[in-house]
């Protein structure tokens, strides 16, 4: 198993986040009408700094999810090289390996978007400018739902709504692999 | 020469006929070809543009034969037919209504035409009551799923046929005697426009309407889209209505008694208007959060009149003529604010004049000051007195003498930036995406304002100097002395974090006390009132939580519960030590500064409340409750709670027994979309079943076509309680967002003999409204206590008699003051039921 390079996790997490700029838009939008429209839930996956994509470390995974016109999205953070960020579009599934430590982190582009999922006692939000993070610790293999509200306003669930899988490592990387296929 | 009812109707018909006719005709030789010859149409021709629109009505409502207050919304959707008449015309009239009742006839013939609507205005709305009305129409053989009579006030149909319908009206020389009107039939479509006139007496007019009846039924109808889908029926209502009504008898309170809303008899055309931000360009905002009612008597006629807050457009001032009929004054009192968007709005005498003045507060065009005249006249005299703020958003406002020299100062509450400066049409502000965290971003604050009366109609900002430095998200506060050391203190509400009690220590200088004395809080605090609720001569606090039941889905079944901690806003979203009551709250006071909440032992949760009213609704001696309450766009329907007190052991939720719910209608229309044309990539024109959806899988989407009208649930914010029709019993005005208001009348006095006594406080040394005195008054073995704080409801104060109901006592004995300038005042009695006290300040 690979071991988790944490600087060039940070980094690439740094770079995700400034992803989030408005100039990224048309990705997400296109990525959106993949999936449905306003829903996308797309992965950027580590792998460590400078290793081949499928290649995929199991022990810390980040994933930075984030929500735009009420509708999450996510991103693994994969990084074949320094300043290379892959993203994989995996509609609203998030696939985890079982003993990983998962870390997560919360943004918003517009509205205020509440971030539940109560299979892991996770309840948090996104709105722009204040950002959240977690970890947590993949422990038992499973489906966790995850839904959204905005706050005082429209509940778009069906945006909103998605599921974390909890699963065997060799599972993982197969999931992973074929939304990078998918995505190509 | 006296006009008799047939000349009348003569000159009427010519003069409203011809009238109607060029206004018809204008419109025609404009956009279409004259309506009995018609081209013909090739078949892929749509047939919409064969008709014209002549007017698009207001949304009025009236009442009808049975008493029901109705209008447009309980048209909209329909196919209908006006006509105006008058019971006892003697002339035209028979014939209109002959002729009216054929057509009923061959309507009701023709499957296809049998759900077009009739309905006939009466003119002469002062004769034709209800009963009237409903002879009339049997008379007629008027089926009355087919063909509604509709009356109101004279002002209010003459208003509605002149400036609705477009049709020429006048008034003969006896102003007894009906409005002079047109002989039309009126054609209209589901969305209340006008679509045809014609002439009921002329087989040329009626062949003309019987044509274009049929090109309207050709053309595409409207599309109705409810949101929630259950929205017109919602499976809980009739189970909870029935649910209550059942355990009716095991309330511990005088509940035979009703209310009917008569806003349709009344005059009150007023209609508020919400800002598009939580329309077509929904978003979640604090402009849902609504607008003020607020009453005084400000024309010294001894009728309390009524202020009504827009959001968009003008607010309105209603004078009350007495027997529950009212008449817009907006214009000649001074009031016509229409050039910015307003929130709240308090009246009290500022100047110790004797007559209430009125201050309003709006969002970021600065708020206003009128002074009034003392015959109700006003004059804006925001720049004089230096109050007009710091241009933020504004919301409730206090009047209270905090430094005991006898003027009443003022304290304003400031929201926070909820908006950008962005201008569109609509909304004068375009809202911002995440307003609901505004609380997150110190950057978007804004500090509430403490004003000193300086006298002279001058304010001073004293903001700082007071240490009164409050810059939480408040939009209400109420002013009472928790400590009872004799200086009114504030409780300032906060509708994103903790509320804040600020101790007034004396000498202008204020301490924030708020963790100490109130520990927890709700989250999400809306309105509150002071008052003493299970009658041990203590002031209690009773506050609602709105957002609390935002943070998670309402069901139906939980509104009566404390929400659940594991549903309740993430900490982070909080922001605060997370202290909180998860719901409404009720400090009971306990003495010593040391208050209890015991909102769940009272009974006093509900669902999305906003303002609480109180008063003594069934005159029994113990302080009742209506909370203006629900939610709109795109939420459920949920309604009014009304409270009756069980005589300070707790509360009884009485809204369906005692009348108030449920409307008979639940929904309005919300949203209008032309999906062929500019709001083709609005969201519901693209597809989306609605805003809410249920499943988890994505569906299909099936873009709509041409008008759609999203409906979305009735609600109210504000409401103000007292005796409008002046027969003894309280009665319950309410302010409704985007929505016609309701004037619950009650029939209490009808029904039972009202004991109660109305107190006028006349402070000399004190203030002159004695806004902060305590009156107990006592009757027999029960004493009642009142605090004199001018708070009549949600972002209000009004300037109203304290009214003390006496259950069966016969008199009550005695009346203690004690004033805010610490004087204490005994009145000895007794004092016989329905006395009206001016008691003045020795």
């Amino acid at each position: 198993m690979r071991r988790f390079d944490a600087p060039c996790l940070l980094a690439s997490l740094s770079r995700a986040l400034r992803a989030t700029h408005p100039t990224d838009a048309s990705n997400r939008l296109r990525s959106r009408a993949q999936c449905g429209r306003g829903l996308a839930l797309s992965l950027l996956v580590s792998t460590g700094c400078a290793r081949p994509p499928q290649e995929i470390p199991i022990d810390v995974v980040q994933v930075s999810v984030k929500a735009q016109d009420t509708a999450w999205s996510a991103a693994y953070l994969f990084q074949a090289a320094p300043g290379a960020v892959r993203e994989v579009a995996t509609g609203r599934e998030v696939h985890l390996p079982l003993g990983a430590n998962v870390e997560l982190s919360l943004e918003s582009r517009d509205f205020i978007c509440l971030f539940a999922m109560p299979g892991l006692q996770l309840r948090d939000f996104a709105a722009p400018g204040v950002a959240g993070r977690f970890q947590f610790r993949a422990e038992r293999s499973g489906s966790y739902e995850f839904r959204g509200d905005e706050m005082c306003g429209l509940p778009h669930t069906e945006k909103t709504r998605g599921r974390f899988v909890i699963e065997e490592p060799a599972a993982f990387q197969a999931w992973v692999h074929d939304r990078e296929k998918e995505s190509r | 020469m006296k006009l008799n009812a047939r000349t009348i109707m003569i000159l009427a018909g010519l003069l409203a006929f011809a009238a109607g006719a060029l206004v018809v005709q204008g419109l025609r030789g404009s956009t279409a070809p004259a309506a009995s010859h018609p081209p013909p149409a090739p078949a892929f021709v749509q047939p919409k543009a064969s008709l014209p629109i002549l007017a698009t009505l207001p949304d009025f409502v009236l009442e009808n034969e049975r008493g029901e207050s109705t209008g447009l919304t309980e048209l909209r959707g329909k196919i209908w037919i006006a006509d105006f008449i008058f019971a006892r015309c003697g002339s035209t009239c028979p014939l209109i209504t002959a002729k009216f009742a054929e057509l009923a006839k061959q309507l009701a013939a023709q499957p296809a035409q049998s759900a077009i609507q009739l309905v006939s205005f009466s003119v002469d709305p002062e004769f034709d009551t209800p009963s009237v009305l409903a002879k009339y129409a049997a008379d007629h053989g008027a089926d009355s799923k087919q063909w509604r009579f509709l009356s109101g006030t004279r002002s209010a149909v003459r208003t509605l046929i002149e400036k609705g319908f477009k049709l020429a009206v006048a008034d003969g020389q006896d102003p007894a005697m009906p409005v002079m009107h047109s002989q039309s039939f009126l054609l209209v479509d589901q969305l209340g426009r006008v679509r045809g006139a014609y002439d009921s007496l002329t087989p040329e007019g009626r062949a003309d309407l019987a044509s274009d009846l049929g090109k309207l039924l050709a053309e595409p109808p409207p599309n109705d889209l409810f949101v929630p889908a259950d929205l017109e029926h919602p499976s809980w209502l009739a189970a909870r209505k029935a649910a209550q009504v059942a355990g009716a008898s095991t309330i511990a309170a005088a509940h035979d008694f009703s209310f009917t809303d008569q806003i349709g008899a009344s005059g009150i055309a007023f209609r508020h208007t919400s800002s598009i931000d939580v329309g077509k360009y929904y978003r979640a905002i604090h402009y849902d959060h609504g607008t003020a009612i607020a009453v005084a008597d400000v024309d010294g006629d001894g009728l309390p009149d009524i202020f009504f807050v827009n959001q968009i457009g003008k607010s309105a001032l209603y004078r009350n003529l007495g027997g529950g009929k009212f008449e817009d004054i907006t214009e000649s009192a001074g009031l016509a604010i229409g050039d910015r968007s307003c929130v709240g709005a308090s009246f009290a005498d500022i100047d110790n004049d004797g007559d209430p003045d009125l201050f309003v507060t709006c969002i970021r065009d600065g708020n206003l000051l009128f002074e009034n005249d003392g015959h109700g006249h006003f004059t804006d005299i925001t720049a004089k007195a230096g109050v007009a703020g710091t241009h933020g958003h504004s919301s409730g406002a206090v009047f209270f003498d905090f430094d005991g020299d006898g003027l009443l100062d003022l304290f304003v509450t400031n929201v926070g930036q909820y908006t950008t400066e962005k201008k569109r049409e609509g909304s004068p502000y375009e809202g911002v995406l995440d307003a609901f965290a505004g609380h997150l971003h110190s950057e978007r604050s804004e500090r509430s304002i403490l004003y000193r009366n300086l006298g002279g109609n001058k304010f001073a900002d004293v903001t700082e100097s007071s240490g009164l430095m409050h810059t939480a998200w408040s939009g209400e506060a109420v002013a009472f002395d928790y400590d009872g050391d004799g200086k009114p203190d504030l409780y300032v509400l906060s509708m994103q974090g903790h509320d804040e009690l600020w101790h007034n220590l004396g000498g202008g200088k204020f301490a924030r006390v708020s963790r100490e004395i109130f520990p927890s809080t709700p989250w999400g605090a809306m309105g509150a009132s002071v008052f003493d609720w299970n009658g041990d001569g203590k002031l209690d606090l009773f506050v609602t939580d709105m957002h609390t039941d935002m943070s998670s889905e309402l069901q139906p079944g939980d509104e009566k519960k404390k929400h659940d901690p594991a549903t309740m806003f993430p900490p982070r979203f909080l922001a605060t030590d997370g202290h909180h009551v998860l719901g409404n709250a009720l400090f009971t006071n306990q003495g010593g500064a040391k208050f209890v909440e015991n909102s769940d032992a009272a009974n006093v949760e509900n669902g999305w409340p906003w303002g609480p009213s109180v008063g003594d609704l069934n005159a029994d001696g113990w302080p009742d409750l209506f909370i203006a309450s629900g939610m709109n766009y795109p939420f459920r329907y949920l309604g009014n709670s009304l409270l009756l007190n069980e005589g300070g052991k707790r509360f009884a939720d009485a809204e369906y027994v005692v009348g108030i719910e449920p409307r008979a209608r639940l929904s309005t229309p919300w949203i209008e979309l032309e999906c062929d044309g500019a709001d083709a990539q609005q969201d519901l024109c693209r597809g989306e079943p609605s805003p809410v959806m249920v499943g988890d899988q994505p569906k299909p989407r099936t873009p709509r076509h041409g008008h759609v009208t999203a409906w979305a649930s009735r609600a109210s914010r504000s409401a103000a309680i007292f005796d409008v029709d002046g027969d003894g019993d309280l009665d319950i005005v309410t302010n409704n967002y985007n929505d016609v208001p309701q004037l619950f009348i009650s029939d209490l006095a009808q029904r039972h003999t009202v004991h109660s006594l109305s107190l006028k406080l006349v402070g000399t040394r004190s203030n002159r409204d004695g806004i902060g005195a305590i009156v107990t008054v006592k009757s027999g073995a029960h004493t009642q206590v009142q605090l004199n704080d001018g708070k009549s409801g949600y972002l209000a104060q009004s300037s109203l008699p304290l009214y003390f109901g006496l259950g069966d006592a016969s008199s009550a004995e005695s009346v203690k003051v004690r004033w805010p300038s610490g004087k204490e005042q005994v009145v000895r009695g007794p004092f016989k039921p329905g006395a009206v006290l001016r008691i003045t300040e020795p």
